[in-house]
């Protein structure tokens, strides 16, 4: 088949031309940017790092919390937990003298030592809360 | 209303200007909607399924290549959520027709619709239309009505640029031929 016999002929397109074409209704356009607005994020974002870790860390605390419980437990069942008595040999002692420095505050400071201990505590939640909890932008949300 | 090239929507729509989608939708739904109630028959199916392929285009949006034009890109959703819709296959061949043995030749048969009042014309074709199958006549307005090439046909559709010279040569020899017949009953 040659392909000239496929060119467009004139008097069809003629034709098609004026042939009218089927119309949705009236209020289509609205009703498709109504679903769209419906979902604002229907052009995906992609999600920042951050906001994954804003909803793991409970998860990874709880996990460590556990873990520092049975490796520093005297349950008899703790016993067979591989590398306890190491940790219990060789680490522990690094975290008992963690905070050994802070003792003398706590004896010759009273009235210093536990507003301090607030404030350090209190620093430490809000610096990890800014940087975890960063909330995205309105912009962030809607765009690609 | 005059409206702009597609991708300065697409760009507004990318940096965040979803109103801007709006203006696309305005411009291609009588198109979009032409090619799916050609193969869904109902109209309110169309419109449903239309609106649902435009909110689909709308979130492939980021990962439209811009290798055709966003109208095919947009008529070949249209086309697959029409053809799922009714859960046809894609073009199931259908057999080879006999040729109409008719005593013109389809320069013959434009001429004496040429005789007729542009209504008639209008009137004609649109029976003509309606006597082919829905694919068939969704393939001839493409390329008549729309003035798709051949390879866009092919993309929206699926087929081969082969397969859509064959069906586009027997479509045009049938509408002519069903044209020339609705003449002679008139």
């Amino acid at each position: 088949m040659e392909n000239k016999e496929l060119l467009p002929d004139d008097f069809l397109m003629g034709l098609f031309r004026n042939q009218s074409m089927e119309s949705p209704s009236d209020h289509f356009t609205e009703g498709v940017m109504e679903q769209i607005l419906r979902e604002p994020e229907a052009v995906p974002v992609k999600k920042p790092f951050y906001l994954y870790l804003r909803s793991a860390w409970p998860y990874v605390l709880l996990g460590l919390a556990i873990l520092l419980f049975l490796f520093t437990s005297d349950l008899p069942f703790t016993g067979y937990i591989p590398g306890k008595e190491y940790f219990s040999k060789n680490l522990l002692p690094y975290f008992q003298s963690l905070f050994s420095g802070f003792k003398s505050l706590q004896i010759t400071m009273k009235t210093i030592s536990i507003p301090v201990m607030v404030i350090l505590a209190g620093g430490l939640l809000l610096t990890l809360d800014h940087f975890l909890f960063r909330k995205p932008t309105i912009r962030q949300q809607t765009s690609h | 209303m005059k409206f702009q090239d597609d991708n300065v929507y697409i760009e507004s729509v990318l940096n965040g200007d979803v109103s801007a989608y709006a203006s696309l939708v305005t411009k291609h739904k009588n198109l979009v909607f032409s090619i799916v109630i050609k193969i869904v028959n109902n109209r309110e199916d169309a419109e449903e399924i239309s609106q649902d392929v435009f909110l689909k285009a709308y979130q492939s949006l980021k990962t439209f290549e811009r290798k055709s034009k966003f109208s095919t890109w947009l008529y070949r959703i249209a086309y697959n959520a029409a053809i799922s819709k009714t859960r046809k296959k894609r073009f199931e061949m259908a057999p080879l027709e006999e040729t109409v043995i008719t005593n013109y030749s389809t320069d013959e048969i434009g001429q004496h619709m040429n005789e007729l009042e542009l209504n008639d014309r209008q009137v004609i074709l649109e029976k003509a239309l309606q006597r082919l199958p829905e694919e068939d006549n969704l393939l001839i307005t493409l390329f008549y009505k729309n003035e798709n090439s051949i390879e866009d046909i092919s993309y929206i559709t699926g087929l081969s640029v082969s397969n859509v010279k064959v069906r586009m040569h027997r479509i045009r020899n049938r509408l002519y031929n069903d044209m020339q017949e609705i003449m002679n009953r008139n």
